[in-house]
């Protein structure tokens, strides 16, 4: 089945592969034999069609109901707008602020970090797409993404970035996104229970840093001699 | 970004009609209110925050007089998660918070408490998505 890889995010020193069978809109994660994530090294790329025959990975533990096991694959072509291909294709889109991601399951930190931690009340799989109503800013830390709260008294969503591709130090309002929770984890020691900490897995259609030219270039470059 | 509840509890209370400021002191303050309110009880989150008369949360809005006060509070982050999950974060839209108890410290010290919880969950997580 063809299949387009949407995401590509940092699992220790692998990669994890997301992926969109074109047919049926399933949502997967494409997993090696042995139930192995994908060498960070993997030739599959966030845009690529591959013809993928695979086999669904027999023990999952929703949420994440989207593990397949790849058998044998072959490359197919490329995808130019990935935005106008999810759209198109009437995928499930969450919009607004962050309480709509997952419609509005998601438990929040006090830091900020969103959670599932309710297995009465969870979503129907561990990824989605997203579009914020604001911008979203690259924190001090470089690791997480903000987005503000203008209630001074309701914490900044913070969205740690675990994607492949380079970050950017804002994503617009209006960016498609791509959301997924982490696995099923709490402290060691801890007496708190497991929970999925919803991360930002990558976005689309925004040129990377360093590849574009802003009007304010434009307009200093009228001074330059 | 860890907020500093501490700085914010206890200390006296400016509130701005119009273009007219007023400050006092939260006890003043407490005397003068005249609206004062039970949270509701779907609200409270644990047996603590039915403790009749210990801890009092006052809100209120800078730009209009309008402020209330609410005792039997003590999960105080918990009862705004609360409000916000049932009817949005558009429903809040007072301007400040303090938070009295009775007791000394003893609030102070759970704020306290709880942000420290909260900072070394965030160690952990950043560990854990090997951030």
């Amino acid at each position: 089945m063809e299949i387009l890889i949407t995401s590509k995010t940092h699992k220790g020193k692998a990669a994890c592969v997301g992926g969109l069978v074109i047919s049926n809109k399933r949502l997967v994660r494409l997993l090696n034999p042995g139930n192995w994530d994908q060498f960070a090294d993997t030739d599959f790329d966030i845009g690529d069609v591959w013809d993928i025959d695979f086999q669904d990975r027999e023990d999952v533990e929703p949420p994440h109901i989207e593990d397949i096991i790849v058998q044998s694959k072959s490359y197919v072509g490329k995808v130019e707008n990935i935005t106008e291909f999810i759209t198109t294709l009437g995928m499930t889109i969450y919009r607004g602020s962050p309480n709509q991601i997952f419609n509005g399951r998601l438990g929040w930190t006090g830091n900020g970090s969103g959670y599932i931690g309710n297995r009465d009340n969870l979503p129907s799989n561990s990824v989605g797409f997203w579009i914020s109503d604001k911008d979203l800013v690259l924190d001090s830390d470089e690791k997480h993404y903000t987005y503000e709260s203008e209630n001074k008294f309701v914490t900044s969503k913070r969205f740690p970035y675990v994607g492949f591709e380079p970050k950017v130090d804002r994503i617009p309002a209006g960016t498609l996104m791509r959301i997924s929770l982490a696995r099923w984890w709490k402290p060691e020691d801890s007496e708190m229970n497991e929970r999925c900490y919803l991360q930002l897995s990558g976005w689309y259609g925004l040129p990377e840093p360093g590849n574009y030219t802003s009007d304010e270039d434009d307009d200093i470059s009228e001074y330059l001699i | 970004m860890i907020i500093n509840i501490k700085e914010r509890i206890g200390k006296e209370i400016e509130l701005k009609v119009g273009k007219t400021s007023h400050v006092f002191s939260w006890q003043e303050w407490l005397k003068m209110s005249s609206d004062f309110l039970e949270v509701n009880s779907k609200y409270r989150t644990n047996l603590l925050s039915q403790q009749k008369g210990r801890y009092y949360v006052i809100i209120g809005q800078e730009n209009y007089p309008i402020y209330k006060a609410y005792n039997n509070v003590n999960n105080w982050l918990s009862y705004i998660d609360s409000m916000i999950r049932n009817h949005g974060e558009d429903i809040w839209k007072y301007s400040f918070i303090y938070v009295c108890d009775t007791q000394d410290e003893k609030l102070i010290e759970a704020f306290v408490k709880k942000s420290e919880k909260d900072a070394d969950l965030d160690d952990n997580l950043k560990k854990y998505m090997g951030l």
